[in-house]
C-alpha cells in the first residue's frame, strides 16, 4: 500500500509550472523557427515559381529564334508563295515590302523593345510566333503564315505566357545584334530586320505575391541570348 | 527512503524525455525537409535547363562534326565520311544512300525496337519508309565519331567529346524536305548559289552542287533529347567561282580600272622594274606554254568594256591565252549562257551572303578597332603548306615585304603595297575598292575579285545597278592567274549551311 502511494505520487505544482513554462518556451522557439522557415519557404517559392516561369519563357523564345528563317526561301522552288518559306522575322509596318529598320532609331514598331515576331516552321508549317509585352504580361501567339498581316493574324491568338513582367523602358525585353560585314560608321544607320542575327532577351519578373516577411514584392532578372542559325536570305 | 523515492521519480520521467526529444526532432525535421525541398526544386529547375541545353549543343556539335568531316581538304588522307556519302567520286550521292556517324560505336540507330532510345524513327518521317527498308543502302559498319580524343588529356586520359549519339547524312529531295513544290519528286536537289533546284537526277545547271541533309540526335544521361538538322552544300565560293572567270574580275556597273601611268609598273618612280607590271591570265600552273587560262581582266557590264580597254595599255601588259581576249565581258548566267556569271555574283545580297559564309569559315576574322588593319595582323602560321582564310571586316593595308597564302577577303578598302605578295585569292567585296599606288616587286598569284555591295554608310545596296567597283594599281608586278592556287583556296572552305531546324522530340 505504501509502495503504491510512492509510485503514484505526481509532480509537484512547482515542477509542473516549471515544466510547462519550459515546454512553452521551447515549443514557442521551435514554432517560431518553423513559422519563420515557412514564411521564407513561401517567399522563396514565389520567387522560384517566377524564376521557373521566366526560365521556360526564355527557353521557348530561344528555341523559336534558333529555327527562325526555316525553311529559307532558297530551299524552295522559284516563285513559291511566300506563305511556304520563312523570313527570319516578320515586321511592322509595311510587311512584306522593304524591311523596316530595327534597333535604336529604327523605323520598326515590330520587332521592337517588347514585341517580336519569329517566322519558322517548327513541325507544322510556317508560323508567325509572336511575343508581345502587354500591360505587364508577356503574351505569345502563334498563327499560320498567310498573307501580309502578321500583327493582325497573331493578335487574335495572343495568350498570356508570362505574368508580372516589369521591365522598365530602359530595360527592353528584346534587343538585337545584327550581321554587318562592314565597319560601322560613327553614326551607323539602323540596320534592316533581315540582318538580325542575335536576340538578347531580358526578363524582369516580379513574384506573384509579396514576400510574407517583408511584405515587398521580389524581383528577378533573367537574361538569355538566342542566335538565328539560318543564313541571311 | 527519500533517496529511493527520488530514484523512482527520475525513473518515471524517462518516457517524457523521449517524447520531448522525438517531438523536437520532428519539428526540426520538418524545417529541414522544407529547406531541402526548396533548394531541391531550385536545383531541379536548373538541372533540367542545363540538361536540355547540353543536349542541344551536343546535337549541334554532331551536325558540325558531320559537316566538317564531309569537307576534307587533304586528298592524301582517307575520308570515310566522304567515301560513304559519295561512293562514286565525282557523282552525286544516291537518294537511297544513308550514312551514319555513331558516338559511341555501339549505338545502333537501325534497331527500331521501343527499348532502343537511339532508334532513328525520323527517317520514316522524312522519307516515308523505315530506315531498315531493304531498298536503302545503309552503310555498315557505321562510321565512328572522332569526338573523343584518346590519350590526349591530363595523365594520358581521353578527352571526352560531345554526347551526341548519331549523325545521319542523306541526300535531300523534295520528298524528304516536304516543303513546297512536287513533294513526290525523289530526285536530288541541287544548289546554284542562290536557290535550291529540282533535278531529273543529274546537275540541272553548270556549277550547281548537290544539297545534303545532316541530322543529329543527342541524348544526355539525364534523358534530355534534342534532334537538329542542317541542309548543306559545297562552299559558295566553289559554287560561284569554281575557277574564277579572269585574273582580275570587276563585278558591277560603271566599274573603274586604272593601271600604271607609264604602263611599266614604275608606279611613283621609287622602284619596280620597267615593264614588270602585268595582269596575266595565262595559267601559271599549266606550264610555260600558257596555252590555258582566263582573260586578264573580266567585267560584268558590257558598257564598261571601252573604258577598261582604254586604261589597260599597253596591251603587252595584259595577257591571256591564245584565242582569249585580254579584256573580256563576263555575261550573266542564263539558259543561253549557262557558264556565265553565277546568280550569286550578280546582286549585292548574293555577294553579301557569300561574304557571310566565308566569314563563318574563316581561320581569322580581323575587325580593326581603328577601322584599318595591316599585314601585322595576319596569322604567323600562314604558309604555302598551310594557307588560311582571313577576313578583314574593315580596311586593310597589305604592306611589308612578306607573302600571304590562302584567301583574303576585305570588306573595306584594300590598300596594297606591291612589295608584298599574295598566293591565293583576294576578294574585295563590300566597299569594293582596291588601291595600290606604290611600286614594288611583289605579285598576286591566283586571282582577284572586286565588287561593291555596300554604300559609304554601310548600307547594303538595294539594286545591282548601283554596284561599282574600283581597281587601281600603279606599280608592282601585278596579278598572275594560277588555277592551282585558286583550287588550293577553294579547298579551304567547308560545306556551307543552307538551313537549320530543330526537330521536336517527345521528351525534350
Amino acid at each position: 500500500m505504501k509502495k503504491r502511494n510512492i509510485s503514484a505520487s505526481g509532480f509537484s505544482l512547482v515542477e509542473l509550472l516549471v515544466g510547462t513554462v519550459l515546454f512553452t518556451i521551447i515549443t514557442g522557439a521551435v514554432f517560431s523557427l518553423l513559422m519563420s522557415a515557412q514564411l521564407r519557404y513561401s517567399g522563396e517559392s514565389n520567387v522560384t515559381e517566377a524564376f521557373q516561369q521566366a526560365n521556360v519563357a526564355i527557353d521557348q523564345i530561344v528555341r523559336d529564334v534558333h529555327s527562325a528563317g526555316y525553311p529559307p526561301k532558297t530551299s524552295l522552288p522559284l516563285n513559291t508563295s511566300s506563305d511556304f518559306y520563312a523570313l527570319p522575322f516578320a515586321w511592322s509596318p509595311n510587311y512584306a515590302g522593304i524591311p523596316c529598320t530595327a534597333g535604336p532609331g529604327g523605323s520598326c514598331t515590330i520587332p521592337g523593345d517588347s514585341d517580336l515576331i519569329v517566322e519558322a516552321d517548327t513541325g507544322s508549317g510556317v508560323k508567325w510566333i509572336r511575343y508581345s509585352l502587354q500591360n505587364g504580361t508577356l503574351m505569345r501567339g502563334v498563327a499560320t503564315k498567310s498573307g501580309t498581316d502578321p500583327v493582325g493574324s497573331t493578335n487574335a491568338n495572343l495568350a498570356p505566357y508570362l505574368d508580372n513582367v516589369i521591365n522598365p523602358t530602359s530595360v527592353p525585353v528584346f534587343s538585337y545584334r545584327f550581321d554587318s560585314a562592314l565597319p560601322q560608321p560613327t553614326s551607323p544607320p539602323p540596320p534592316p530586320v533581315s540582318l538580325i542575327r542575335e536576340v538578347n532577351i531580358t526578363l524582369m519578373v516580379r513574384s506573384a505575391l509579396p514576400d510574407p516577411q517583408t511584405h515587398q514584392f521580389r524581383t528577378i532578372m533573367l537574361t538569355g541570348q538566342a542566335t538565328r542559325f539560318n543564313p541571311n536570305q | 527512503m527519500r533517496r529511493r523515492t527520488q530514484k523512482r521519480r527520475v525513473h518515471s520521467e524517462r518516457g517524457v524525455a523521449i517524447v520531448i526529444a522525438i517531438f523536437t526532432l520532428m519539428l526540426i525535421s520538418v524545417v529541414a525537409t522544407a529547406m531541402i525541398l526548396m533548394s531541391g526544386t531550385d536545383s531541379a529547375i536548373k538541372s533540367n535547363y542545363k540538361s536540355a541545353m547540353h543536349a542541344f549543343y551536343d546535337a549541334k556539335a554532331g551536325l558540325e562534326e558531320g559537316r566538317g568531316r564531309l569537307f576534307w581538304p587533304n586528298p592524301n588522307i582517307p575520308n570515310p565520311v566522304a567515301s560513304c556519302v559519295f561512293p562514286t567520286p565525282g557523282a552525286v550521292m544516291p537518294v537511297t544512300r544513308v550514312c551514319y556517324i555513331v558516338n559511341p560505336s555501339d549505338v545502333n540507330p537501325l534497331d527500331l525496337s521501343a527499348s532502343n532510345p537511339y532508334a532513328d524513327f525520323e527517317y520514316k518521317q522524312e522519307w516515308g519508309i523505315a530506315v531498315t527498308d531493304a531498298s536503302l543502302q545503309v552503310q555498315q559498319p557505321f562510321i565512328t565519331s572522332t569526338s573523343v580524343i584518346p590519350n590526349a588529356g591530363v595523365g594520358g586520359t581521353d578527352i571526352a567529346g560531345p554526347l551526341y549519339k548519331w549523325v545521319r547524312i542523306t541526300p535531300r529531295t523534295q520528298t524528304s524536305a516536304k516543303l513546297a513544290g512536287d513533294v513526290t519528286d525523289t530526285n536530288p536537289l541541287f544548289y546554284n548559289g542562290v536557290q535550291q533546284l529540282a533535278s531529273s537526277g543529274g546537275n540541272p545547271v553548270p556549277n550547281a552542287v548537290q544539297v545534303l541533309t545532316i541530322t543529329a540526335l543527342a541524348v544526355t544521361p539525364y534523358g534530355s533529347r534534342r534532334m537538329v538538322q542542317y541542309t548543306v552544300a559545297v562552299s559558295p565560293l566553289a559554287t560561284a567561282l569554281p575557277t574564277f572567270p579572269s585574273a582580275l574580275t570587276l563585278d558591277g556597273n560603271g566599274v573603274s580600272f586604272t593601271g600604271p601611268n607609264a604602263g611599266n609598273g614604275n608606279g611613283n618612280g621609287n622602284g619596280g622594274g620597267p615593264g614588270s607590271f602585268q595582269i596575266n591570265g595565262k595559267d601559271s600552273s599549266a606550264g610555260p606554254s600558257g596555252s590555258s587560262g582566263v582573260p586578264a581582266i573580266g567585267y560584268t557590264n558590257s558598257d564598261d568594256g571601252p573604258s577598261i580597254s582604254t586604261a589597260a595599255v599597253p596591251s603587252g601588259n595584259y595577257l591571256s591565252p591564245g584565242g582569249t581576249p585580254n579584256v573580256a565581258f563576263l555575261p550573266p548566267s542564263t539558259p543561253q549562257t549557262p557558264n556565265g556569271l553565277p546568280p550569286v555574283l550578280q546582286t549585292p545580297s548574293g555577294l553579301d551572303s557569300l561574304v557571310q559564309n566565308i566569314t563563318q569559315a574563316a581561320d581569322l576574322v580581323i575587325t580593326p578597332s581603328s577601322g584599318t588593319a595591316d599585314q601585322t595582323s595576319l596569322p604567323s602560321g600562314m604558309s604555302a603548306a598551310n594557307p588560311m582564310v582571313v577576313v578583314v571586316n574593315g580596311n586593310f593595308n597589305l604592306h611589308g615585304n612578306g607573302t600571304g597564302y590562302g584567301l583574303l577577303l576585305v570588306t573595306g578598302t584594300l590598300d596594297y603595297d606591291p612589295d608584298a605578295s599574295w598566293n591565293g585569292v583576294i576578294l574585295v567585296i563590300g566597299k569594293g575598292i582596291f588601291v595600290s599606288t606604290k611600286s614594288g616587286i611583289g605579285t598576286i598569284t591566283g586571282a582577284v575579285f572586286v565588287a561593291q555591295t555596300h554604300d559609304a554608310s554601310g548600307n547594303l545596296l538595294s539594286d545591282p545597278s548601283l554596284m561599282r567597283s574600283s581597281f587601281t594599281q600603279k606599280g608592282g608586278k601585278g596579278i598572275q592567274y594560277s588555277s592551282s592556287w585558286v583550287a588550293a583556296t577553294q579547298a579551304l572552305l567547308p560545306y556551307q549551311v543552307l538551313s537549320f531546324r530543330e526537330i521536336p522530340q517527345a521528351t525534350p
